[in-house]
């Protein structure tokens, strides 16, 4: 169910950025792998929040650069959406009304896990790219020789 | 083709996609395939406030142009668009009347409709509360909130606010509706209404451009970008705050 939510979420969410009517529905995709990755090691680890958002940024990240090749478009058309789904919001709100209510040291403990969850989708999809990025260009410098 | 002629298509399609959201790297690898593309080598700086290009002939001619852009939206069909027309020009370069011609028509592509719009973030509101584990009651007044939300946003845009503080005032009323609706409405959490119509306006397009351009060692649009994403963030984590503390000295 929340799966099948994320789907929409993800579309609706491509609808608002303009995104291609082609590409609109791969690009809900993308939220969805997201999910189920992020919710599969949930179920399976409960302890390891941090690892499920890390794993499941890199899996949208992967999705999001394939899609990219296949429908010879920028990756970030499919990225941007998939990995809102995916962002800490709870977190984030409990660490904000934590502090309204003057509460700072369970306040501090939802803070760190915002910001760690946050930085980890940033590494995420940066050691994805990175890796694409060194593929990308050892294929250009190979083709270089026969090219004009 | 004249030297101004490859100057001002590169310049125009780069205009485009930095306009549009593209990220850096993207902006100065198309610019330089044009330029490439017609038999001239090319230097480029980019920033995300401005581009900086000389187009060098075979003789000892260049000439230079900088462009200053001062407003920024989000349209990732026209960045896909002159991602394929810089492909296409570096395979078949086309005329100088066909390029102005074609970089016209991406320029003048439409958005998706605004009721469609609005759909979108309602929906989307309305799917992320059942995501966060909300009940309906959530979803329903997620949904709304969403849509005012929407038309907030739309309307402060185009009477040209600061972008920071719609942001702010966006977290604000998110924050104060759903707790005035969390103390009427029995069986809903304000906190699940905030995040989820809150979640459109997060800012995950300047957070992926910024490590992207950062991966591409183009540290000063990186940080700036990654800079930007934080200061919104913030803009938005303030409003809410404002507005929770405000709730429960009324409440």
């Amino acid at each position: 169910m929340r799966v099948f939510l994320s789907f929409f979420a993800t579309l609706c969410h491509a609808i608002s950025l303009n995104t291609d009517r082609k590409n609109l529905i791969w690009a809900g995709l993308s939220g969805t792998i997201g999910m189920l990755i992020n919710d599969r090691l949930m179920a399976m680890f409960p302890n390891a929040a941090l690892m499920a958002v890390f794993l499941g940024t890199a899996a949208v990240s992967v999705y999001s650069e394939l899609m990219a090749r296949v429908r010879k478009t920028p990756a970030t058309i499919f990225l941007i959406p998939g990995i809102i789904p995916l962002v800490p919001g709870v977190d984030a709100y409990r660490t904000i009304q934590l502090i309204a209510e003057k509460d700072y040291t369970a306040a501090t403990s939802y803070g760190v896990a915002a910001i760690a969850k946050a930085c980890l989708i940033a590494f995420g999809i940066m050691t994805v790219s990175a890796v694409f990025r060194k593929i990308n260009r050892a294929k250009r410098t190979r083709k270089e020789p026969s090219g004009p | 083709m004249k030297l101004h002629e490859v100057l001002e298509i590169a310049m125009e399609a780069g205009e485009i996609l930095l306009r549009n959201g593209a990220e850096t790297y993207r902006v100065e690898e198309s610019i330089t395939r044009i330029c490439n593309a017609y038999g001239h080598s090319c230097e480029t700086i980019v920033l995300p406030t401005g581009i900086f290009l000389t187009v060098y002939s075979s003789g000892h001619e260049s000439e230079t142009s900088v462009r200053r852009i001062k407003v920024r939206t989000l349209d990732l069909t026209k960045i896909d668009r002159i991602n394929s027309f810089s492909r296409k020009i570096s395979s078949h370069p086309l005329p100088y009347e066909e390029a102005k011609k074609e970089l016209e028509e991406i320029k003048a592509l439409k958005y998706y409709p605004v009721p469609l719009q609005l759909i979108a973030s309602t929906v989307a509101s309305f799917a992320y509360a059942l995501i966060f584990e909300g009940g309906l009651t959530d979803g329903i007044i997620a949904f709304a909130i969403g849509g005012l939300l929407y038309l907030l946003n739309l309307f402060m845009v185009k009477s040209g606010y600061f972008p920071f503080l719609i942001y702010f005032v966006i977290g604000f009323f998110s924050g104060f509706i759903s707790m005035i609706s969390e103390f009427f409405i029995p069986n809903s959490n304000a906190y699940i209404i905030i995040i989820s119509s809150i979640i459109m306006f997060l800012p995950g397009v300047a957070m992926t451009n910024g490590i992207r351009d950062l991966l591409a060692i183009d540290t000063i649009s990186g940080l700036t970008r990654l800079g930007e994403a934080f200061l919104t963030v913030l803009a938005l984590g303030m409003g809410v705050w404002l507005a929770i503390s405000t709730a429960h000295y009324i409440i």
